[in-house]
């Protein structure tokens, strides 16, 4: 699939679901109630890379890895109204491709993204959409080895269901797309977070 | 709750808006094969069928009057000729190949707008009587209407069946010719030409566009090779994707020659690379080494004068000149043994290029044409370049008024139009 369908289909998803926006159940933070609140979401999962990699020249052997490891740390800001505010970190495996032979070589490629996010309780489900950066790092493995970093611009976009533990920790189910633009990388992420309210006042 | 929405909706759209996704697609000839029977032109009739020509139909698309010229690439013993046309109106131009049959000379090719991304197949005719039978003479005798070529073009790839019809009107400007030196190794990957910026198969195409000159940026490699590339990192506006990130200069050349290839699948070229394709592939007279920070100026200067010497050997009129943009490559190059004898291009006051000897000055478009300082600089003994003029009301008053030698640009047709229908 192309990325342009995806992104179209990302872009109504969003929308529609804004437009059924209600009042939510905010585990942390409640509206109308002046109480404020900052809300950890820390947690890991699998990444899938979801676009088409890049690879070496046509021809040239290749066998790709396009799933891995991901990471999330995530601070928000309950205040006492719906739309919420925080910032994202974290780190996502985006692929690796072995290619050539004798010799061979071998690219991975990363990104740790620094994200501005709003979010917003609709139907029991927390809903992210954040901007900023990514920073990418390539690695490669080839009559020498080169480990550089670059900055992209990008987005994500998530869903989040919480389920509470007490008053202040929830487990969550998170499924979010990392999407970095500016080099066309996108990544597919499911993970389970553990929501921690750090402070309330 | 609305403003929450809009946000949201904002945040969407200004994600999804940075992509650009113009594209031209390369028009295919299904019927290319019938032209494989004619016979080359001979240089008389390729001479003869250069000039101006009035656009009798298709004014509308095409302007109403058009410079044709020939160029030839060589490939060994061989030398593909082309006969380009560059258009006034909407930095359009066409290039068509062919050659005759008994009296009659068939062209076929493809035209493009340069300030779009229309194009499409282009085919020609000069009937014995119109022009085929004159051209076939030992001296073609050529005058007004004596040559006109009926043609038709289309969009895309479909048949062509729209009228374009040319008649000569007069020679191509022979009077002192301004060199047409083109921007990125002959023209910019983002003008959506079919082959890469900073590449052999550039250099090569270029003078299709008109170009008799070619600036090119010169980086290093982690391991001292230098090659043809303009931005500082690997990106997708110049490389397809391949995971590799980042300074151009933190790899190798093996290592980008494994992996990266240019937008159209091009390699990375070395400089001598480009030079060799410069020296015993084309006619180009120009070319103008943009020194990027990280390319010494002593290798660059070895790599001159050894493709100066090998242009000599073969009889070539050819000037390479080290583009000097910067006070520290100014400096860099006073450094150097020999350096009032190396010909050098200064892109600063012509005080400094006086100071460095420099054989160009070359100050930017934006300063005008400055006619009393290129005239002061060129009664020196030196010549005066512009860049980088895009801008064809631009181009012309520069022509019109100006007393430049050379003129940068990244729209090389619209250069040449203005230079050739004086």
């Amino acid at each position: 699939m192309s990325a342009r369908p995806l992104r179209i289909s990302a872009a109504v998803l969003v929308c529609c679901l804004a437009g059924f926006a209600v009042p939510g159940d905010l585990r942390a933070g409640t509206p109308g109630d002046s109480t404020y609140s900052l809300v950890a979401y820390i947690g890991g999962g699998l990444a899938r890379y979801i676009v088409a990699p890049g690879g070496p020249p046509p021809g040239v052997p290749v066998e790709y890895t396009r799933t891995g490891l991901s990471g999330t740390v995530r601070v928000m800001w309950h205040p006492d109204h719906l739309l919420r505010l925080g910032l994202e970190s974290g780190w996502a495996s985006f692929y690796s491709y072995k290619f050539g032979t004798q010799p061979s070589g071998e690219v991975s490629l990363s990104a740790v993204p620094l994200l501005v996010v709003w979010s917003m309780n609709v139907l029991g489900v927390d809903w992210f959409v954040g901007s900023g950066y990514y920073r990418l790092n390539s690695n490669l493995d080839f009559k020498g080895t080169v480990d550089v970093q670059t900055w992209s611009l990008g987005w994500m976009a998530a869903a989040s269901y919480t389920h509470p533990l007490s008053e202040s920790l929830g487990l969550a189910g998170e499924v979010k797309w990392m999407n970095a633009t500016e080099h066309a990388d996108a990544a597919l992420n499911i993970q389970v977070q553990l929501v921690w309210k750090l402070l309330e006042w | 709750m609305r403003h929450p929405v809009l946000l949201i909706i904002a945040a969407a759209l200004v994600s999804f808006s940075c992509r650009n996704e113009a594209e031209v697609v390369e028009p295919t000839d299904s019927s290319a094969r019938l032209y494989e029977d004619v016979k080359p032109l001979r240089l008389g009739a390729r001479a003869a069928l250069e000039g101006v020509y009035r656009v009798v139909d298709g004014q509308d698309v095409f302007g109403n009057q058009v410079a044709l010229k020939w160029s030839g690439v060589a490939n060994g013993q061989d030398t593909a000729f082309t006969l380009s046309g560059f258009f006034g109106k909407d930095v359009a131009y066409f290039t068509a190949e062919g050659g005759s049959l008994d009296s009659t000379v068939f062209l076929h090719g493809t035209w493009r707008k340069m300030v779009n991304t229309e194009t499409g197949l282009l085919r020609f005719v000069i009937l014995a009587g119109n022009g085929g039978r004159q051209l076939m003479n030992p001296i073609p005798v050529i005058g007004k209407d004596s040559i006109i070529l009926y043609g038709s073009w289309g969009n895309g790839s479909e048949n062509p069946s729209r009228n374009l019809v040319l008649a000569y009107d007069r020679p191509l400007y022979a009077g002192k010719q301004i060199e047409v030196v083109a921007h990125r190794g002959g023209g910019r990957t983002s003008d959506l030409l079919p082959v890469s910026e900073n590449s052999v198969e550039m250099i090569l195409f270029t003078q299709r566009l008109g170009s008799t000159g070619i600036e090119i940026d010169v980086h290093l490699t982690k391991d001292g090779i230098p090659i043809l590339y303009h931005d500082s990192n690997l990106n997708l506006r110049l490389t397809q994707k391949s995971g590799l990130v980042g300074p151009i200069e933190e790899y190798t050349y093996d290592q980008l020659q494994a992996v990266i290839r240019l937008i159209h699948g091009e390699r990375i070229p070395t400089l001598q690379q480009a030079l060799d394709a410069v020296v015993y592939r084309t006619s180009l007279r120009v070319v103008w080494l943009d020194s990027k920070p990280s390319i010494s100026l002593k290798l660059l200067q070895q790599i001159q004068s050894e493709y100066l010497a090998k242009a000599a050997a073969i009889g070539r009129t050819l000037e390479i000149y080290i583009g000097l943009p910067s006070q520290e490559k100014v400096d860099e190059f006073l450094a150097l043994p020999n350096h009032a004898q190396t010909p050098s291009l200064c892109e600063l006051s012509p005080d400094i290029a006086r100071q460095i000897n420099a054989r160009v000055w070359a100050p930017r478009w934006t300063l005008g044409t400055q006619n009393d300082l290129v005239a002061q600089v060129q009664s020196e003994g030196r010549l005066a370049f512009v860049w980088t003029l895009d801008v064809p009301d631009y181009v012309a008053e520069f022509i019109s008024t100006g007393r430049f030698d050379a003129i940068l640009s990244n729209y090389p047709s619209i250069v040449a139009y203005y230079n050739y229908v004086r």
